[in-house]
Formats: C-alpha cells, sequence, structure tokens
C-alpha cells in the first residue's frame, strides 16, 4: 500500500534527521557541580525528572525487557491493557470482536493464545481452562498501574510452564504512592464510558492503603465476526483495596483485595434472524492476596505469598484457585547470587458448558494440583563484566508429570552502558482443561490456535495429549537507559516440538494430537530518545517468520493457519511533546503487517480471508488548567478504521477525559 | 500524512484548516530540530539524584561540629558513604571540592566501624535493613547522618530526602541532631519538614 510506505518512510526520516540533529546536543559532565551553585531554596524549587523509573536492575537484566512506564500509561491515553500492549515490541495484539483480544508475544497469536503468562503482583490471572487470559475481565484502574514488565521469550526457568513466548507482570502501585482522593470519568464516541473512583491514606506511621472502584459501559454497533450487523453492550464493575504495612523494618506485609462482574450481550442482526441474541457472558470473580517479605541482610531476602481466586461465568463453568509460593534471594561468597523457591498450586473446577458454551466434558468437576521448585544462580564469572545465570524448575503437574525447564544466560557487560546477553532455554505449555478433557461438536474447536478440519464432526481432546515444548536461543544489546538515548535489539530463534493439530480417530472424528512442529525467528528493535525534557520520541520495529511443519502426513493440516495469523512486521512511533508545561501533545504512528484470518473452526468458514495491513494515527492533547486536574482529548484509529483479526471493522473512536486528584 | 487528510475530508474539515494543521505539525518538528541542541544546554532537566547530591554538600554550611570533631583534620572534611545506590557517583564527584574552608574527601566504606572521622555520613537505601545497626555503631558520635529511604528520620538518622510535588526536599530530626552533638542552624530548619523519633 503506497500510502503506509509514505507514512512509514516519513516517520523514519523524522526519527533519523532528529537523532542527528541533536546528538552533539548531548553534552557536559559536572552537572552536579553546577547545581551546587545554587542555594538550598533553589535546589529545593527545581522540579526533577524521577530518572527513568527503570529499577537499576531491569536495565542490566539479561533478557528481550520492556517496561511499560507511569508516564508511558498516562500519555498513551489507554483505557485497558491490551490497548497499552501495542506499544510494546514483539507483542501482537488484535481485537477479535468488540472487548474480545487475541494477544502473544513471538508469535501463535489467537483468541485463546496460550503461550504467554500473565500477572499482576505475582497473581496469574491465566484461565487453566484453556490456559490462556481473558483480557476483557480485567479491569483495573490504569492510575494505579506501576509498571508493566514485558520480557519476551521463555521465563520458564523461574515462573515455570505457560511463560513460553512471554511474561507480562503488572505491577501495581505501593499506597504510599496513591495517597489522598482521586477521580476519573471518560467519555466518547463511539458510546462508552467510564468512571473511577480511588481514595488512598495512612494508618499510623507505617501502614498505608487504598480503596477504589471503576466501573465502565461500552455500545457498540459493528460488523460481527461473521459479517453481519452486530451491537454489543458491555460492562464491568469493579472494587477493591490494598494495604502496605511495614512491620518493622525488615518486614513488609501487602494485602490486595477485589472482586469484580462483567456482563455483555452481543446480538446480530442475520438476514434469517433478526435481534438475535449470539453471546452473552456473565462473569463475577473476587481474589485476595496477601504477601509477607522479610529482609535479612542486605544481600538476603525472602519472600511468602499466597492468594486465593475465584471466577464464575453464568452457565458456562466455575473455579476456584488457591496457590502458595515462597522465594529466597541471596549471596553467596561475594560471586553468586541465588535465588530458590518453591510453590504449590489448586485448582477445583466445575465445567457446565466450558467456553463459548459447546463442549461437553469429561470429568465435568476436577481438582488438579501443581508443585514446583526452582533455582537459580547468577556467577560473577569476572566481576562487573561477564555474569552467567544458571537455572532450572522442576514442576509436576496432573496432566503430563514431571516438567524440567532450565535455561541459562550470559550477559557481557564491557562498558557500563553497553550489555550484550545470550540465552538458550527450555519450556514447555502444559496441557489445558480443554485439550485433556473437552469434546466439541458440530466443528467447534478446541485451544491452541486452530480449528479442526471442517468435515470434522466432532473433535475431541485426549489425555495422552503430551506438553508442547520449546527450545529457545537468543541474543541481545542494549545500550543502558542514561542520557538522552536508549536501545534495546534482540533476536530470537526459537525450536518448537509436540506441538498441537488434530487427527481422524474414526471417520468424523478428530483427536488432539502433537504432530507439528516448527521454528520461528525474528528480530526486534527499540528506541528511545529524549533530547529535551519536552519531547521525547520512542519507536519499535519487529519482525517475525514463522515455519511450521507436520510430522505426520495423516494429521490436520494446520500449518499454514498457525504462520498466517501473525503479522510480519509491526513497527510504531510516539511522540511525546509538551507544548507547555500544563499543554500535552501525544502522536503515534503503527503499522501492521497484514495476516490471513482462515477460521477453518467457525460456523461461516466460508469467510476466510485476509486482513490487510493497517497504519493507524491516535492523538492525545491533554492540559493541566489548575494542579491535580487533567483535561484531554483523546483520539483514537484516525486513520480511518480497519480490522485486526476478523471481518470486525475498527472504527475511529474520540474520548474525552477528567481526571482530577492525587497520584495520577 | 496522507492518513491525516483522509481523517480531515471524513471530518469535513475546510481544506485551507487541513493543511493549516498540518504545518504547524511539521513546524513543531521543526522547531524541535533546530533547538534541541541548544536548549539541552539552558533549560537542562535534573534528575532527582543530582539535586540530592548537590544538596548533601550544602547542609554543612548550616551544621555546627563540636570542637574535638573539627579538630582532627584541619584541612580535610571528610564524607563517608555507606551502601550503594545511585547518589554514589554524584557525591565522589565532589571530591576535592572546598566546603566550609576545607577541602572534601568522599569515601565509600563497606564497614560502619571504619567510619574514623568522617564528619558526614551518607547511608545509602541499600543499606536499608541494617540501619538499625549502623545507627547504633555511631550513637553519640558528631556525625551528620544523611539518608535517602522512607522511615530514616524517624528511626534516628538526622536528615533525610523526601519527593514533594516533583521537587527534592529534606525532613531533619533535630532531636537526632542534638543527641550527635551537632547544632543545626534555624534556617535550615526553617526550610526543613520537622521529624521526630519513634
Amino acid at each position: 500500500m503506497k500510502k503506509t510506505q509514505g507514512v512509514i518512510q516519513g516517520g523514519c526520516i523524522f526519527f533519523l534527521t532528529a537523532i542527528f540533529g541533536t546528538c552533539f546536543g548531548v553534552a557536559g559532565d559536572s552537572r552536579v557541580l553546577e547545581l551546587s551553585r545554587l542555594s538550598i531554596e533553589e535546589l529545593i524549587s527545581i522540579k526533577v525528572t524521577s530518572v527513568m523509573k527503570i529499577p537499576q536492575s531491569w536495565s542490566k537484566t539479561p533478557a528481550a525487557i520492556y517496561v511499560v512506564t507511569q508516564e508511558d500509561i498516562r500519555r498513551s491515553g489507554a483505557e485497558n491493557v491490551p490497548d497499552l500492549l501495542r506499544m510494546v515490541p514483539g507483542v501482537q495484539v488484535a481485537e477479535i470482536d468488540e472487548d474480545i483480544y487475541a494477544i502473544s508475544i513471538r508469535g501463535f497469536n489467537d483468541a485463546h493464545a496460550n503461550k504467554l503468562l500473565v500477572m499482576v503482583d505475582g497473581r496469574s490471572i491465566y484461565n487453566h481452562i484453556f490456559s490462556g487470559v481473558i483480557w476483557s475481565y480485567m479491569n483495573v484502574v490504569m492510575e494505579d498501574i506501576d509498571r508493566i514488565e514485558i520480557i519476551r521469550g521463555p521465563g520458564s526457568s523461574v515462573w515455570g510452564a505457560n511463560a513460553v513466548n512471554g511474561v507480562i507482570n503488572i505491577i501495581t502501585k505501593k499506597t504510599e504512592d496513591t495517597k489522598g482522593m482521586f477521580a476519573g470519568f471518560s467519555g466518547g464516541y463511539p458510546g462508552r464510558v467510564s468512571g473511577t473512583v480511588r481514595y488512598g491514606g495512612e494508618i499510623g506511621n507505617n501502614a498505608g492503603f487504598r480503596i477504589y472502584a471503576r466501573g465502565y459501559e461500552n455500545h457498540n454497533d459493528h460488523l460481527s465476526q461473521t459479517g453481519d450487523d452486530a451491537g454489543t453492550v458491555y460492562n464491568s464493575v469493579m472494587t477493591g483495596f490494598r494495604t502496605d504495612w511495614d512491620v518493622t523494618s525488615s518486614d513488609n506485609v501487602f494485602l490486595h483485595g477485589e472482586m469484580s462482574r462483567y456482563a455483555s450481550d452481543t446480538v446480530e442482526n442475520n438476514p434469517i434472524i433478526p435481534d438475535k441474541l449470539i453471546r452473552s457472558v456473565d462473569t463475577d470473580a473476587y481474589h485476595l492476596l496477601g504477601r509477607w517479605r522479610h529482609t535479612f541482610s542486605e544481600s538476603s531476602e525472602a519472600a511468602w505469598r499466597i492468594y486465593h481466586q475465584h471466577e464464575k461465568r453464568r452457565e458456562d463453568y466455575e473455579f476456584d484457585t488457591t496457590d502458595i509460593d515462597f522465594q529466597h534471594d541471596f549471596k553467596w561468597k561475594e560471586r553468586h547470587q541465588f535465588v530458590w523457591g518453591l510453590g504449590y498450586g489448586f485448582i477445583s473446577d466445575e465445567m457446565i458448558k466450558g467456553l463459548l458454551g459447546r463442549y461437553t466434558y469429561n470429568p465435568v468437576k476436577r481438582d488438579q494440583s501443581l508443585f514446583s521448585f526452582f533455582l537459580q544462580d547468577t556467577v560473577q564469572l569476572s566481576p562487573d563484566y561477564l555474569n552467567l545465570t544458571l537455572g532450572s524448575k522442576y514442576e509436576h503437574n496432573d496432566y503430563t508429570g514431571s516438567e524440567i525447564q532450565p535455561g541459562i544466560r550470559i550477559s557481557w557487560t564491557p562498558h557500563e552502558r553497553h550489555i550484550f546477553w545470550g540465552a538458550v532455554s527450555r519450556s514447555v505449555r502444559t496441557p489445558s482443561r480443554i485439550d485433556s478433557h473437552a469434546t466439541a461438536k458440530q466443528g467447534s474447536k478446541l485451544s491452541g490456535a486452530t480449528g479442526p478440519p471442517l468435515n470434522a464432526k466432532a473433535v475431541r481432546g485426549s489425555e495422552d495429549f503430551e506438553s508442547e515444548e520449546l527450545i529457545a536461543y537468543e541474543l541481545g544489546y542494549r545500550l543502558n537507559p542514561r542520557d538522552a538515548f536508549n536501545l534495546d535489539f534482540a533476536v530470537f530463534y526459537n525450536v518448537y516440538d509436540k506441538l498441537f493439530t488434530y487427527e481422524e480417530r474414526e471417520p468424523g472424528i478428530w483427536e488432539i494430537v502433537n504432530d507439528m512442529e516448527g521454528e520461528t525467528y525474528g528480530i526486534e528493535i527499540t528506541a528511545d530518545y529524549r533530547p529535551v525534557d519536552w519531547w521525547r520520541l520512542s519507536g519499535c520495529w519487529s519482525y517475525l517468520e514463522m515455519d511450521m511443519r507436520l510430522k505426520n502426513d495423516q494429521a490436520a493440516d494446520l500449518t499454514e493457519y498457525v504462520e498466517e495469523t501473525n503479522p510480519k512486521h509491526q513497527a510504531s512511533l510516539h511522540s511525546a511533546f509538551n507544548i507547555r508545561d500544563d499543554v500535552e501533545l501525544d502522536l503515534s504512528i503503527r503499522h501492521v503487517d497484514s495476516i490471513g484470518h482462515h477460521r477453518p473452526a467457525l460456523r461461516l468458514a466460508s469467510m476466510p480471508g485476509e486482513t490487510g495491513d493497517y497504519t493507524e494515527i491516535d492523538i492525545r492533547l491533554a492540559w493541566k488548567p489548575v494542579r491535580n486536574v487533567e483535561l484531554s482529548l483523546n483520539g483514537k484509529n484516525l486513520g480511518g478504521g480497519h480490522r485486526e483479526f476478523s471481518n470486525y471493522e475498527i472504527d475511529e473512536s474520540i474520548l474525552f477525559k477528567v481526571k482530577i486528584g492525587f497520584g495520577n | 500524512m496522507n492518513l491525516l487528510f483522509q481523517f480531515f475530508i471524513a471530518l469535513k474539515t475546510p481544506l485551507k484548516l487541513q493543511r493549516h494543521f498540518i504545518a504547524v505539525l511539521l513546524l513543531f518538528h521543526m522547531i524541535v530540530l533546530v533547538f534541541a541542541p541548544i536548549s539541552t544546554s539552558y533549560s537542562q532537566k535534573f534528575t532527582d539524584n543530582e539535586v540530592k547530591a548537590a544538596l548533601v554538600f550544602k547542609f554543612p554550611v548550616y551544621v555546627r561540629w563540636p570542637e574535638n570533631a573539627m579538630n582532627d583534620d584541619m584541612e580535610k572534611f571528610r564524607c563517608c558513604i555507606i551502601g550503594e545506590d545511585p547518589m554514589v557517583k554524584f557525591l565522589t564527584q565532589f571530591n576535592g571540592e572546598k566546603l566550609i574552608g576545607k577541602t572534601i574527601h568522599v569515601k565509600q566504606i563497606s564497614d560502619i566501624d571504619t567510619l574514623e572521622d568522617c564528619l558526614m555520613l551518607y547511608i545509602c537505601s541499600s543499606e536499608k535493613g541494617k540501619l538499625a545497626e549502623i545507627m547504633k555503631s555511631i550513637e553519640g558520635k558528631p556525625v551528620l547522618t544523611i539518608g535517602n529511604m522512607k522511615a530514616f528520620a524517624t528511626n534516628g538518622g538526622i536528615i533525610n530526602f523526601i519527593m514533594k510535588e516533583g521537587s527534592v526536599h529534606f525532613e531533619i530530626n533535630p532531636e537526632a541532631g542534638k543527641k550527635a552533638g551537632l547544632e543545626i542552624n534555624s534556617k535550615l530548619l526553617r526550610i526543613a519538614n520537622i521529624s521526630g523519633n519513634k
């Protein structure tokens, strides 16, 4: 497409000239001495940048890591986490249907993407039924997020199964950062409103709390996945609290609880049945999380974490998860930094109809438990220059028994600003409830990225289904965040085995098997440039190639489907510009390559095709008329609308936001 | 830019306005390109740690040490740092600078017992777990303790950095200063937030 090329070229030229134009502007040492000429009164009145909010340790992490900071969140104008993840390199985000997202890292994207671990404050929010995340249930107060850490590549040697292609960890703010009253409201076109209130304070000298509530309602008329006129109303309310308590100078306890309700109704007007209710979802959930951290000394720390969560989708399923884990970090003989941990998780479920409602489960009710242990040692081979990290996780689950997931990482820091790293790791995706116990009739689909062949009368899971395996090879370089410019570069080569496909067991009856293998490889580059405190430019480019093969001629050929549902190229550029101290202008452009979206499994299999590449522009203009008040106008998808994963059309939207209070 | 045009067409914006808007956008970026190198040197943005480091060497002007503490070495003003944090690299830049008629000597120590004749002690945030121990071993010594962590001043530290509305600020525990035998000028106390022992 010519016009998109134009935009991209323009963006590149603009970016490059900006870099060259200001390279020589970064100057001067002894800035501190210069500062010391000022008086105390002058010094305490200087507005300071709160450095890079990336903790020191991250810049030295030998992994492809990206941190979304509070400033990124605020300036993105995003209303939910999926929209925030669009700016992250190597992450595929696609809205399949109103409020239904497919999100993955380094490929294998689908509504039921299952090679990703997502956590909030260390609590896994995955749904064990399909080993994935239902993103629409994640109603979070965006202003309460401290940062989101995204690790591309396996994190299994510490986090275990399902951290196959990556880990997303959302970390919420401590209560000391959310004192006082906060209220936020947003409304816009097409029909959406949301509101947030939060109040935070102190309890005595050493403890703090916050309580909060958030709700939203969206109305949308659109084309459904099947191409018919459809309308959806969905709303969500949630409320919760958090307390942080410094019991002693070396003990910290934090407690977080939340309950939420989510409901959506989609009505479709197809030529035969007008106002047909095609989907109704009604979900209640709650969780309680506690963590106790004890510091033994400067180099030794231990933490206990325990949580319980409950999720019930009316008429579909219900489950309870209880998880307890322990982790201990300590230094040994100067050169060794050890981390080890133990974990136990228990899930009890009842599957009524399961996801999408056309499944039967055998057994209907099931309890499952998981035991895990990990040990990791980071050795300083040559102090300050060369570090070696060796570690492995051992897990025992009820589906496949024992799983071992080792990893080795090496990092070389020739200079404090430059870090080169490489890693080889093994990771597995253990079977989900659907993989093992579900039967779907009428050509519905099971988990994984794919549906069964068109002639299937039924597809069924199998207890013989084994874990999908990955051996990942990664290399990276990072120019550490300091001064005005930083850069992150990563390449990977992933070798998968025992991937999911189907085989015909009886005429028309297909069963899940591990008969696909393949490789993926790609490059991700992120650059961030801040020549002056009132202008920041950040951009990223990701490239992904997937090559799948069947291991058995009899297996259903899903290779093309898996390969084509992920864009090869993705690029984005964001300019955060402060016109005045109280006026901010944000411009972002993103380009996503075309994907195939044949969906042989869906009812209207006659709708295969392609989702073309798209380029979109988002604009945000924000004004702070007085302190603690922010008004903003957010235009999204101003490039004219597009499709991302299906025939569902995503249109322009305009959102007006008001935020009042502290800690925003 | 074509897409922007399409957007304006969709909104039925007059052609003239569209061009105007795009021209303004381009102008913005031109301004940045031209002025960025100049403005870095004029309106520099400092990090909190840089400002804190500069403040550390402002405090001694407002503090009077007991006679015997100052007598040890007339020439040198010794400042010790214990632990590790991002402030260290800024503090060490003051080595050799003049302060209250003496030459600054910044020294990193790993053990609190090697404190010797330091007049000032900066306790890094890494030492949070060992704070009580450190405080105990310097009890009664004429050392100006400066910290950069929560609850430092309420646990016996004299000066602690805090953030206030996007600027660096500090709190002082005058009682802790008195215990160390230091006299803190009222001007400094007026600027600071006053904190007490827990």
